[in-house]
């Protein structure tokens, strides 16, 4: 059984249209995060850059992009935080960080090392992260 | 039947569905569509989205439930909050997939389900 959900998670057509669906999410959160030009323009915007955000972490991990699937969760909690709670100091220089490593791990082949990048996002917002 | 906005993941759950030998009756990739497709189709059991267009997975189950006590609806999501689980669970869901699913898991809750009993 174990090898037949091997075969449907790896099938062509689901990451074809995976990746279709993920490179979308990326570009509407770009088109968003053009538009903003601070943290209160990020907090004015958040259920809309969550909403983006969600679905990259959903989805993401389930064609092997696990590491684009990390960031978006990371960043998934600091809109929500930033939904509940209002206006966050250096949410908008952190989002558009992670939208830039997104896009790059997205189209890259090569595997990247995020570690110094989830402990920058960790150490940022450690009242979020620490709870 | 299938209510999700994504059609990978809802082609992973078909997929999934097929392996159990589970019949597809219906899908529906918004919050509208899923009630009134639930309705006409009667499924034994709703993979329902949380986050979906024009009508949210937890409206559209409750205006489901409305309709249908009995209905057998397993909430999917990618929000691990306890929040959202409760919200899930109180609002009459029998149980709650975290995406990214485990596949196994997925087929392991509808079994149970259909199988009569609660998870």
């Amino acid at each position: 059984m174990k090898i037949v959900f091997s075969l449907v998670k790896m099938s062509d057509h689901f990451h074809k249209i995976a990746r279709q669906e993920i490179q979308e999410e990326l570009d509407n959160l770009k088109q968003i995060l053009l538009q903003c030009n601070d943290d209160t323009d990020i907090s004015n915007n958040g259920n809309k850059i969550e909403k983006h955000l969600h679905k990259i972490k959903g989805l993401a991990p389930m064609m092997g992009q696990n590491n684009v699937g990390e960031i978006a969760k990371l960043n998934d909690a600091i809109l929500r935080h930033i939904i509940e709670n209002g206006m966050l100091g250096g949410a908008y220089q952190i989002i558009n960080e992670s939208l830039h490593m997104m896009q790059e791990i997205f189209n890259d082949t090569n595997k990247k090392n995020i570690d110094e990048f989830r402990t920058k996002i960790r150490n940022t917002f450690s009242h979020i992260f620490n709870q | 039947m299938i209510a999700d906005d994504s059609d990978a993941i809802r082609m992973v759950l078909k997929d999934i569905l097929d392996i159990g030998h589970h019949e597809l009756v219906a899908e529906a990739t918004n919050g509208f569509e899923t009630v009134e497709k639930f309705i006409e189709t009667k499924p034994d059991l709703l993979l329902l989205d949380m986050a979906m267009p024009k009508k949210d997975g937890i409206n559209a189950l409750k205006e489901i439930l409305a309709a249908n006590i009995n209905a057998k609806i397993v909430m999917i999501t990618a929000s691990d909050s306890v929040n959202t689980m409760t919200t899930c669970i109180n609002a009459g869901a029998l149980a709650y997939l975290l995406k990214p699913f485990n596949f196994e898991d997925v087929l392991k809750t509808i079994t149970k389900i259909l199988d009569g009993a609660k998870n």
